[in-house]
């Protein structure tokens, strides 16, 4: 009997996912393959870098109880992570679905295991509503650690609010609503979140073309 | 003249170039552009304001010297109202109020961003796709998502072709930097470490211009150029590729005065093919701003009756793509 059954699935934007079994379980496979369009020298080092903290995040996360899939197995030499794989749908799809009402538990919650995540120096790194899945109703996991990082600086932890703010911003009209809700559940976990929130503001007044009346409070 | 489509002048002016074209529908019919170099530093936005109030005159005088009939023909009068540097902005406000009066024709504000993609949409067979939208002053991730044109991802500090000429300015190289850089990269061959700044889909440069810098002593030029080059477009390649990895939009636009940029076409075509994706890209003559991609973006503002009164033609410096009612694509 094989160990590991696995068959291709899909192309992230950052490996190729396979999914299949192990010991009756059933896995996903993400096997970094070298991109055409990066320098050797520069691939090689990114690739291998997000590779083991892509592990390491995940390990912590887990053990602190946020909801994010087990780690299974790494191999370094060949750039693979073998981790469980979850069911649901991406909170990118739920949002195109949902009523408001139904999103804001979901926010609430995604904001408790962000503050928990930041409380523990855990960053995601690409924190966006293609990087959370729903898989009951409103228990959002959180997956992708591919940018992730250990790191207790005040601007990695308000990167991470603000790409998820901008892709927010990006797709849904009442994403300023929603982003409240959300800063809720994360304040209510992680009251130092307050600077986090304030650093991120400043983050964003530096990017270009900020109409006055976009700006947060 | 058989075609029906309405007759539109278009006049850009947000930054260092004056740009004036006419067209009719696709059909490109006069197109002149003249763009100011400072003699030492970078753009000081009033003297690239004065210089622009010399070169329209000029440029429309060309421009209908070159046309078959009388400028009554023209059905609407575009022009860049923002973002951009206010004194430009002004200026080409002005003249374009003052042309919109003498020939009694409506006025169209055309945000320059949206005109770099329009001019994509128009002259390349890109319908819906994701924009890499490369200049001096921007540099976005853009795609049309619920009635508006989004913004993906975005430098959250200067824009890429603001750090070419930044770093090309520290080197003692010519003003826009961009192109001695795409050219002195060319001989580059060590490749040396700069930070690799990436946040989901945004990035910055400001930093990555820092740190090239300190290597301008211990360093050849080429190599420096080489390596800024590497990493930079690597940068914008993957957020590019995680975009459309999201989106799952089939097809990517590169467009902006840095699209110009043969290397960075390059490394987009294979981001496309990496994501089973088409790559199109603005033909060089017109990467940079110019008159014709107002012309294009206004024929859809006249089309769609978004015709703007004198009073209410005041400039917007900081008009972000997505404040944009996008009416013209269902």
């Amino acid at each position: 009997m094989k160990l590991i059954q696995a068959e291709k699935i899909a192309k992230g934007a950052e490996a190729v996912i396979f999914k299949g079994t192990f010991l009756q379980s059933p896995i996903a496979i993400k096997h970094r393959l070298p991109k055409s369009y990066r320098h050797p020298d520069i691939d090689n080092r990114i690739r291998l870098h997000r590779l083991r903290s892509e592990a390491k995040v995940m390990t912590n996360a887990r053990k602190i109880g946020v909801s994010v899939p087990s780690l299974f197995g790494v191999d370094i030499e060949d750039h693979i992570l073998i981790i469980e794989s979850l069911k649901g749908k991406l909170l990118f799809e739920e949002m195109n679905s949902l009523p408001i009402d139904k999103l804001d538990p979901i926010f609430v919650n995604l904001g408790h295991q962000i503050g928990l995540l930041h409380s523990n120096d855990i960053i995601h790194g690409d924190l966006t509503v293609f990087n959370v899945l729903i898989q009951l109703e409103d228990k959002p996991s959180i997956i992708d650690f591919g940018l992730g990082k250990i790191s207790n600086e005040l601007e990695a932890k308000a990167d991470d609010l603000l790409t998820f703010y901008s892709t927010l911003k990006a797709i849904q009209p009442a994403s300023n609503i929603l982003f409240n809700t959300f800063l809720e559940g994360y304040l209510s976990v992680y009251p130092e979140g307050k600077n986090t929130y304030e650093q991120m503001k400043k983050i964003r007044s530096r990017a270009r073309y900020i109409a006055r009346e976009d700006r947060l409070e | 003249m058989a075609s029906t489509e309405p007759i539109i002048l278009g006049l850009e002016g947000t930054a260092h170039t004056a740009g004036v074209a006419v067209i009719q529908g696709t059909q490109i019919l006069a197109n002149e552009s003249a763009t100011y170099f400072p003699p030492q530093g970078g753009i000081h936005p009033r003297e690239a304001a004065t210089y622009l109030a010399k070169q329209f005159p000029i440029l429309l005088k060309k421009i209908f010297q070159k046309l078959q009939f009388k400028p009554d023909k023209i059905d609407g009068i575009a022009f860049s109202q923002g973002p951009g540097l206010g004194p430009c902005l002004r200026t080409t406000a002005t003249v374009a109020r003052a042309i919109s009066l003498k020939l009694n024709k409506p006025l169209l504000g055309v945000n320059h961003c949206i005109a770099h993609v329009e001019l994509g949409r128009t002259i390349t067979p890109a319908n819906d796709p994701l924009v890499l939208y490369v200049s001096g002053g921007n540099t976005q991730l853009i795609t049309f998502l619920n009635g508006r044109y989004r913004v993906l991802g975005e430098t959250l500090d200067i824009a890429i072709g603001n750090a070419l000429d930044s770093l090309g300015r520290e080197m003692n190289l010519p003003h826009p930097g961009g192109p001695h850089i795409e050219k002195q990269a060319q001989q580059g061959k060590n490749l040396l470490l700069l930070p690799y700044t990436i946040k989901g889909m945004s990035f910055s440069f400001s930093g990555m211009v820092t740190a090239a810098k300190k290597l301008i002593a211990n360093h050849s030029t080429s190599d420096i150029c080489y390596s800024f080059q590497e990493y930079t477009f690597a940068i914008l390649a993957e957020a590019t590729e995680r975009a459309l990895s999201c989106t799952k939009k089939g097809s990517v636009l590169l467009t902006g005065g840095v699209a110009a940029n043969v290397h960075l076409q390059n490394i987009i075509k294979l981001v496309a093919k990496e994501q089973e994706s088409l790559f199109y890209v603005v033909p060089r003559n017109l990467a940079g701003d110019n008159g014709v991609m107002i012309a294009f973006a206004g024929t859809h503002l006249l089309k769609t009756g978004e015709i703007i009164p004198i009073k209410k033609s005041q400039v917007k410096p900081r008009w972000r793509t997505d404040q944009v009612q996008v009416g013209w694509i269902s």
